[in-house]
């Protein structure tokens, strides 16, 4: 007996098969501890071929931004000075924090696309690439941390208790730069030269940030930049918390939580709206 | 409760991917017109249910929408139209050896894959030496996969999918992994993943397979629902088909033009007599340009000629692709009268079954006089038609076989010592 007629076939099977019962997904818990695992594993394996074949291993992390610094001290701290007090301590600060957004921005837009096989595969949660590359890029800040207080300590002197918020102002950065990653991940699907914009757009927007100048000191009227720029926040908070050793910007701080979250929620749109059709895309 | 369900499921796709720019650069140098795009329905009005346990494999020609349906199943494409649900964990069997990580070793690998396929990281742990075991790698699972042949590699991937216990495996077109023992063994554990009550849902283009481990089959035709139903039926449904169709089909790279006669290269003879028409058609009469293999086959032919010739012999042959012939027959050793003259006469032979290999085939037809020294046509593999079969093995022949084993307790041993001649 072949269902000839799929019409007739369908009305025979609404006969016998009743609605899915039940949540037909694992309990939430289990959820959650699945996508830690995930998340984790991914993780790992991003970070062990990244350096482990590599002569400095994780040497590397740290490489490209004591380049900058040394770059930049030389250029701003000797050539043509800057006055900012404890010069190299607020660079490696700008630097360290710039390095995390801009990385994890440009590879975001590769995180779909370099992966099809993760996309492709059944039940897999393309989500989490994008916190995947946050991610990679926030451990390399982590690494770096240590250093960055080294140099604190020799400059400026021992920390003080405003460090105790320094967690609170890596939470702010990291879920601004998430929903950036969103947005910069389903656009790249969608359209493949966002990567060369993004890098541009970065390029532009890494001088308008201070990361290694101080607008204020130049123009009041720069303190613009300052105000809108939700990494000159972020940055700033850094710089508050660790060198002049004051609470950051909580206002400032809060309302670029705000900020993200609402990009956040206009990025995710788009990004479930295209993520509809990634298989098809890659 | 069912494990998958299918309503009225509909997917469609761009025809061309013009007037819709895929750049930034195009989106704003096209003003943002954004043609219309013109859609065709891949899939439409899927419907169907698969209960708990239930083994289903999918057939249809390639652009069916075959892969479309079980990626809908597996929740990676969405829908245009209608709604799957799904009750259990999937698993599934798609691009074996796709996320392997070539610097990392084959410990790391299991478990970032086993993670990646559905497992926790304690699952992994817990089922680690049976995926190591099952993989037969040994000591090469702590050296890099990029050490690692191809067929360590599926392998080493199939074994991790194969562990992963889901509730509903997707499998698409992957059984065919390493050597034919490691392919047994594959097929050995998906059986057993599907008689611990697992569902299936198979994507093949391996009759055999599907009929070893599917209990319902499910044909779509140009993204529609042809039939769903007991494997038996409706892979004897699809075959048929898929015979009837092999004009537009995969059995299209087999050359299904006749040859054009040409005097002295494929036609010789003296054409006193004439051979016209020859018509190649099904036992039942159809006419046909493919059968299955076992099927019949019934050659049929016209001839005449000026003056009336009597006896003649008429001759009838199938070649295989390599031009060595297959089987000849003639009206002389049946004992069949005939003559040729003025007024048409058609002459038919039917094999009754043709147990041939898959392949391109061609008909050659003849006419001499009644003691063979004269040939009055003679058309040289001429006429085509294709052999439809399963497997691809060696020679000629496909009949029907029957293996048998017996143990013979008792019996004695056979002697292996050689003798040699003294």
């Amino acid at each position: 007996m072949c269902y000839a007629n799929s019409e007739l076939h369908y009305r025979r099977m609404l006969l016998i098969c009743r609605p899915v019962e039940g949540p037909n997904r694992m309990q939430a818990w289990q959820r959650t501890i699945y996508l830690r695992d995930l998340l984790r594993e991914l993780i790992v394996r991003d970070f062990k071929v990244r350096y482990q074949r590599s002569l400095l291993g994780i040497g590397w992390s740290w490489l490209k931004p004591l380049a900058q610094l040394v770059v930049f001290l030389f250029l701003f701290g000797t050539v043509l000075p800057l006055d900012i007090p404890y010069y190299a301590s607020f660079l490696f600060a700008g630097v360290l924090a710039w390095s995390w957004f801009g990385n994890a921005a440009a590879a975001a837009a590769t995180s779909i696309t370099a992966n099809p096989e993760l996309v492709r595969r059944p039940g897999f949660p393309v989500r989490l690439l994008p916190v995947l590359v946050v991610m990679n890029e926030a451990i390399h800040f982590v690494l770096a941390l240590p250093i960055l207080l080294a140099v604190v300590a020799w400059e400026v002197g021992a920390p003080a208790a405003t460090l105790a918020v320094l967690p609170l102002v890596m939470i702010v950065q990291f879920v601004f730069t998430l929903s950036i990653a969103y947005g910069v991940a389903a656009a790249h699907v969608r359209f493949r030269d966002t990567q060369d914009a993004v890098g541009i757009i970065l390029m532009v927007a890494f001088y308008l940030t201070p990361v290694f100048y101080e607008p204020t000191k130049l123009h009041a009227g720069y303190a613009l930049i300052n105000r809108f720029n939700p990494m000159a926040v972020v940055i700033n908070a850094y710089r508050d918390v660790l060198i002049a050793r004051q609470w950051p910007d909580f206002a400032g701080l809060f309302a670029v939580l705000l900020l993200s979250g609402l990009l956040m929620a206009v990025c995710m749109w788009f990004f479930n709206r295209q993520s509809a059709g990634f298989v098809e895309e890659l | 409760m069912s494990a998958i369900v299918v309503r009225d499921l509909g997917k469609r796709f761009r025809k061309l991917d013009r007037g819709r720019p895929s750049t930034l650069k195009g989106l704003f140098l096209s003003g943002h017109r954004g043609g219309k795009s013109e859609y065709f329905w891949g899939l439409r009005h899927i419907s169907f249910g698969i209960a708990h346990g239930r083994a289903v494999g999918v057939v249809g020609r390639n652009g069916a929408g075959k892969s479309t349906l079980l990626r809908m199943i597996g929740g990676v494409i969405r829908p245009d139209e209608g709604a799957v649900e799904i009750g259990g964990r999937i698993g599934a069997l798609l691009e074996i050896g796709a996320g392997l990580t070539d610097d990392l070793s084959g410990t790391e690998n299991i478990y970032v894959m086993g993670v990646v396929a559905g497992m926790l990281r304690d699952e992994v742990e817990a089922r680690f030496n049976d995926i190591v075991a099952f993989s037969e790698l040994g000591d090469f699972i702590d050296r890099p996969v990029r050490t690692y042949s191809t067929g360590m590699k599926m392998r080493l991937a199939f074994s991790v999918a194969v562990h992963v216990e889901p509730e509903i495996l997707l499998i698409d077109e992957v059984l065919v992994v390493g050597d034919q023992a490691f392919q047994a063994k594959c097929m050995e554990r998906v059986k057993a993943i599907r008689d611990a009550g697992c569902t299936i849902f198979l994507v093949s283009h391996d009759p055999s397979q599907i009929r070893e481990l599917c209990d319902d089959v499910l044909f779509l035709k140009e993204g529609r629902v042809v039939a769903y139903g007991p494997t038996e039926e409706t892979m004897a449904l699809f075959e048929s088909s898929m015979v009837e169709e092999s004009v537009d089909t995969a059995v299209l790279s087999l050359p299904q033009t006749a040859r054009s006669l040409e005097h002295n290269v494929n036609r010789y003879g003296s054409r006193e007599a004439e051979i016209g028409a020859v018509e190649l058609r099904s036992v039942e009469g159809k006419p046909i340009k493919a059968i299955r293999g076992g099927e019949g086959l019934m050659v049929l032919f016209h001839y005449r000629s000026e003056q009336t010739i009597d006896p003649v012999v008429a001759l009838v042959a199938i070649y295989a692709p390599d031009h060595s012939c297959c089987v000849e027959i003639n009206t002389l050793y049946a004992g069949l009268a005939l003559h040729s003259g003025p007024e048409e006469q058609m002459l038919s032979v039917s094999f009754d079954r043709l147990d041939l290999a898959e392949g391109a085939y061609f008909v050659t037809v003849g006419l001499f006089s009644g003691d063979w020294h004269q040939c009055y046509d003679y058309h040289a593999e001429v006429y085509p038609f294709a052999v439809i079969g399963d497997r691809i093995d060696k020679g000629y022949l496909r009949p029907p076989v029957r293996w048998s084993t017996k143990r013979l307790s008792g019996a004695p041993a056979l002697s292996l010592e050689h003798r040699g001649a003294d």
